[in-house]
Order: structure tokens, then C-alpha cells, then sequence
């Protein structure tokens, strides 16, 4: 048996080593960052000049889309972390030197969920302060509550992609073999957590509706009232529907309840198939 | 005994990969696993190692039950793959700091334990050298250093001496002897037969999945193959003279002061010295002919074509 000291010291192993990232790496986002900063300088300026007067207020259509820009930009980056140190170990090979230690699929996944969730941390507040961060310098922006929607972003980002993963480890234990590899389960989690917001469901909605409808013209009122009715009713599956909802919550916008009676236990559900199941999986799955 | 597999089975889709493999490895004991390409050396080796889980059979591993707990028996063993593929963008340094906390070196030790591993395999001027940069040769020492970096009771070394030059591969076998000699054993797979009988005590030969022979050098070859001699002598036609008085399968000139003769049976060889003394012929070396190589030969070609024409 492999005691749970042995399993995190490999875990933190990992972590340790896939938190580096090269240097180019850090000096792109904080150039991207930089350039974001100077072009919403001059708005955030003028903005500065004329509203002065008014003190910040929170809306329902504003926290939205505030929300959508962290939860894209926090899922953008997570992805692309995550594909960084797992697809890319599994692609260049070097996944073959860690399966050597006494280390199971799980310890792999936990290890690197967490450090792309570290790198993507860093790398994802860098741009955020960079886009948000002219504005937070004038004082025109409540810089703490535009924190707290992007961590929560990021939190719900990385149970979508926590979910992929560790579904991916279900499938490829009842295939017998890596169907679809958790960089892409969870890149796919990732897309469907945003799409599947009510916000999401409605945009995609009301454009399919569009381009299906029977004559020239715009939708109907009740076609309108339909879409939304089966965006909100779908919605509850996307974790970024609950991270909205808290923090709509949180700021006094909403006295809906979370939504996290189906995205919290369905992950649940997930995390406890895909861990147990990955537990059995033979660790040549990834050189096959 | 550290490692114990009875009736290993591993099938792929359009292979059996291992079929019926037993085999014992001693503690002390460097154990050769050969065969050529497809053989199942490698499943073998993952099997073994818990990497691969076997279709049939059991295995214990160091006191470990590989299907019971595949990936707790890799604790303790030390693997160096036929093909690595290391972190090129890191330093050697990092890289075997990296491998020594997986391989459970309390941190504080890691530096000591880093060092020593540097210059065991002589690359300390590489400490701080990027492995993208390194040549061939010098990755191979590298991930041989990573192998013996941790506390293994035993290494499974899959080609361990391909890219290493000859002086390096001499002084690997020393340090791998020296290993051997506190304890430890090693599961060597190789291509090169010839250099294995430097190292190796037991050798099995794989073919098509099974194991078609079992046994030490001289038991194998005892077996195996005739017995065969080349011998320098002073005068080679009054040597091939005497020597048609023993009985023989075959016995020709092999070149200017040379002469090989191959037995009937083990028994006569102590007669040819005693004939060419006999026959006032100077015998002045006497080579015993028949390596591992024409064992492997015998074993796995389908029409045997030993040196001499001289097999049972």
C-alpha cells in the first residue's frame, strides 16, 4: 500500500517541476498584459473624468459580463496549461519517465490538475490586471469584487476541467484504453461550461432559432420566451451557472438559490467513479 | 528470491506477447533477458514491473504481487527503458534532484545523493548542462544515474550500455558488479551477447513469447553447442596430424600458426593438449570457441549457423 505521504510527496514532485514555466512564456503574458493595460488606460481615464461622480453599482447584465470575460479567459488559460504539462508529457514522451515511479493514474491527474491550476492562477490574474487594471488604477472599479468573480471563474473553470479529466480515467478503465485523453475531455468540459450558461444557451438559442426559421422575419415573442426557458433549465449543469449565481449572491443581486444541487453532486459522482476506476488502470495505458 | 513469475500471458490483439513465461531472479544474481525484436522482453520487463497488467499467471516482485499491487512494486525497483525520453529543457541536475524526490530520497539528502550519482557515472562537468544538450552517450549515463538513485532492491535495465563508449560501458559494468555485490540484482536485457558475459549469470532466451532456454553460460553452452577450440600451434600440418586421432566433427586450418578442431564430446578436450605434446607439436594457446552468441544462434534462427558448423 502506498501511504498518502508517499502519494503527495509525488504529487508535490510534480507539481514542483511543472510550476516552471519557460521564461518566454511569463514574458508573453506580461507583455499581452502590458498592452491590454495601455489600451484600456485611455478609456479607463476618460471614464475617470466623467463618472467621477457615481459611485460603482452592480447590475445583473454587467456581472454577466464581467463573468463571461473571467470565465473565458480563466478556461482559455487552464486549457492550455493543462494540455502543457499533461497532453504535452504524454506527446513528447516524457510521461514514460514519471510511470516509472511508484505512482498511480490518479496521483498523475490530481498532480496535474493542480499545477496547471497554479500556473493558470498566475498566468490568467497577470491578464486580468492587465485588461481591468487601467481601470482599477483610477478608482473606477471595485477592484476587490472583480477579484472574487475571477476566482470564482477560475474555481468553476477548474471543476469543469477536473471533471473531464477524471471522466476520461472512467472511459479509458471501461474501453481498455485511452478513448479520449483528459486534455480533450477536459478542453471539452471546459467549452461546455461556458456554452451551457444560461447566457451561452440563449445566444446559441436565439441564433439557431434564427437560421431555422421558417420565413424572413425575427423570432417570434413566445419562440424568444422558449429558448430561455430551456437555457435556464439547462444552465444548472454548468458550473460557471453556479459561480455566477454565488456571486450574484454575494453582491446582493440575486435571492436565487445556487444551482449547485446537479453540477456539485454529478462532479461528485465523477470524481469518485473516475478515481476509484483509475485506481485500476495499468499505467502502460499511456504508451499504447 | 526477488522475483518469482509463474505462467505469465500477456495477448495483444494480434500477438501473444508472453506465453506461459516462468522465471526466478536471485538476490546477488544479474539475470539476462534476450531475444530478438518482438520477442516479449520489453512486456516482460513492464509486466514485471506492474506497468502492464499479464492476461494469466502470477508474479511476485521483491515480496510484491505485481497484479495485487502493480504500481507499489515499482517502490522498489530502479527502470531504465530501451528508449528514454527525458525533460530536454532541464539541467542534469534538476532533472536527477526531480527523480530522486519520486524515488522517495528524503529531501535533505537529495544534493548528497545527486553528487554522488554525478560522479559515479562520471558526468559532474554536465551538472548544470541542459540534457537537450547532451550527446547520446552522455543522456544514457545521465538516466543510468537517475536508476540507481534511489533505494532499489533490484534494476530492470533495458539496454543499459547502447550509446555508452567502450571505456564507459567498462566502467558501468563494474559499478553495476559492485551493485550487484551488496545485494541487489538486475534484470539486464540487451542485443549485445557477447558483452553480457561479462555481467550477466543466468540468461533466459525469449522467442515468441516463450522462454526456450534457461541456464547459466556454461550450461547453456555445455548443452547447446559442441564443443569447439582454436588452437596456436608451432607446426599446423604436424598439428592437424595428431589431433585426427581424436574424434572430431571437424578440424581445418584457420590461419597462419592456427587450428581449430571441434569435439565429439567435452570429455576429449583435455586429450588435445596431451596429443600435441605427444607429437612434439608446441601448443601455444589454446582459446575455447562458442560464445553466447552461437547460443542465441542455435536457439532462435531457423537454420543454425554456428562458427564452426559444430552443434549437437
Amino acid at each position: 500500500m502506498i501511504s498518502w505521504e508517499e502519494r503527495l510527496r509525488h504529487i508535490v514532485a510534480i507539481v514542483d517541476k511543472d510550476r516552471r514555466l519557460p521564461l518566454w512564456m511569463w514574458l508573453t503574458t506580461f507583455l499581452i498584459a502590458t498592452l491590454g493595460f495601455l489600451f484600456f488606460l485611455g478609456p479607463a481615464l476618460n471614464s475617470a473624468r466623467y463618472y467621477s461622480q457615481f459611485s460603482w453599482k452592480w447590475y445583473d447584465s454587467s456581472l454577466r459580463l464581467y463573468y463571461a470575460i473571467s470565465a473565458g479567459l480563466t478556461s482559455l488559460i487552464l486549457g492550455l496549461t493543462f494540455a502543457r504539462v499533461h497532453y504535452g508529457e504524454v506527446h513528447r514522451g516524457t510521461i514514460r519517465s514519471i510511470i516509472l515511479y511508484p505512482v498511480d493514474m490518479n496521483d498523475i491527474a490530481i498532480a496535474k490538475l493542480l499545477s496547471s491550476l497554479i500556473v493558470a492562477a498566475a498566468l490568467s490574474t497577470m491578464l486580468f490586471f492587465g485588461i481591468f487594471g487601467a481601470f482599477f488604477l483610477v478608482g473606477e472599479w471595485p477592484i476587490a469584487d472583480f477579484l472574487v468573480i475571477h476566482v470564482t471563474a477560475l474555481a468553476m473553470s477548474f471543476l469543469a476541467l477536473a471533471v473531464g479529466v477524471f471522466l476520461a480515467q472512467a472511459i479509458a478503465h471501461v474501453a481498455g484504453r485511452m478513448v479520449v485523453s483528459p486534455t480533450a475531455l477536459g478542453a471539452i468540459f471546459l467549452l461546455l461550461s461556458v456554452l451551457f450558461t444560461e447566457t451561452g444557451l440563449t445566444a446559441i438559442g436565439t441564433q439557431v432559432a434564427y437560421l431555422l426559421r421558417p420565413s424572413a422575419g425575427g423570432l417570434t415573442q413566445p419562440a424568444y420566451e422558449a429558448i430561455v426557458a430551456v437555457a435556464k433549465a439547462l444552465s444548472v449543469l454548468s458550473p460557471h451557472h453556479v459561480g455566477a449565481r454565488i456571486v450574484g449572491i454575494a453582491f446582493g443581486l440575486t435571492n436565487f438559490w445556487a444551482d449547485f444541487h446537479v453540477v456539485v453532486p454529478l462532479a461528485l459522482l465523477v470524481f469518485a467513479g473516475g478515481y476509484l476506476l483509475g485506481k485500476k488502470l495499468y499505467l502502460d495505458i499511456f504508451i499504447r | 528470491m526477488l522475483v518469482q513469475a509463474s505462467g505469465l500471458v500477456k495477448q495483444y490483439p494480434r500477438v501473444r506477447a508472453l506465453d506461459q513465461v516462468s522465471l526466478e531472479i536471485k538476490e546477488g544474481e544479474v539475470f539476462g533477458l534476450f531475444g530478438p525484436n518482438g520477442a516479449g522482453k520489453t512486456t516482460c520487463l513492464r509486466v514485471l514491473s506492474g506497468l502492464t497488467q499479464p492476461d494469466a499467471g502470477s508474479a511476485t516482485v521483491c515480496g510484491i504481487d505485481v497484479r495485487a499491487a502493480p504500481n507499489e512494486v515499482r517502490r522498489e525497483l530502479g527502470i531504465l527503458i530501451d528508449i528514454p525520453f527525458p525533460y530536454e529543457e532541464v539541467t542534469v541536475r534538476r532533472y536527477l534532484s526531480f527523480f530522486a524526490e519520486m524515488a522517495g530520497v528524503p529531501a535533505y539528502d537529495i544534493p548528497m545523493k545527486v553528487e554522488w550519482a554525478l560522479t559515479l557515472l562520471g558526468i559532474t562537468h554536465h551538472r548544470e548542462s541542459r540534457i537537450g544538450k547532451l550527446s547520446m552517450g552522455e543522456r544514457q549515463r545521465t538516466e543510468l544515474a537517475r536508476v540507481m538513485l534511489g533505494n532499489a532492491r533490484m534494476l530492470f535495465l533495458d539496454e543499459p550500455f547502447s550509446n555508452v563508449d567502450v571505456s564507459m560501458r567498462i566502467g558501468l559494468r563494474s559499478i553495476l558488479r559492485d551493485w550487484v555485490s551488496r545485494g541487489g540484482s538486475i534484470l539486464f536485457t540487451s542485443h549485445n551477447l557477447l558483452e553480457s558475459e561479462a555481467i550477466v549469470d543466468r540468461y533466459a532466451f525469449l522467442h515468441l513469447g516463450r522462454i526456450i532456454a534457461l541456464g547459466t553460460a556454461r550450461e547453456l553452452k555445455s548443452t547447446l553447442l559442441a564443443p569447439a577450440y582454436e588452437l596456436e600451434v608451432g607446426d599446423v600440418d604436424r598439428g592437424l596430424a595428431a589431433l585426427r586421432a581424436i574424434p572430431h566433427q571437424s578440424l581445418e586450418r584457420a590461419g597462419r600458426g592456427l587450428v581449430r578442431i571441434g569435439l565429439v564430446s567435452r570429455d576429449d578436450a583435455p586429450r588435445i593438449a596431451r596429443t600435441l605434446v605427444e607429437a612434439n607439436v608446441d601448443l601455444l594457446e589454446m582459446r575455447s570457441l562458442g560464445t553466447m552468441e552461437d547460443v542465441y544462434s542455435r536457439l532462435t534462427l531457423p537454420t543454425p549457423q554456428p562458427p564452426q558448423g559444430l552443434t549437437r
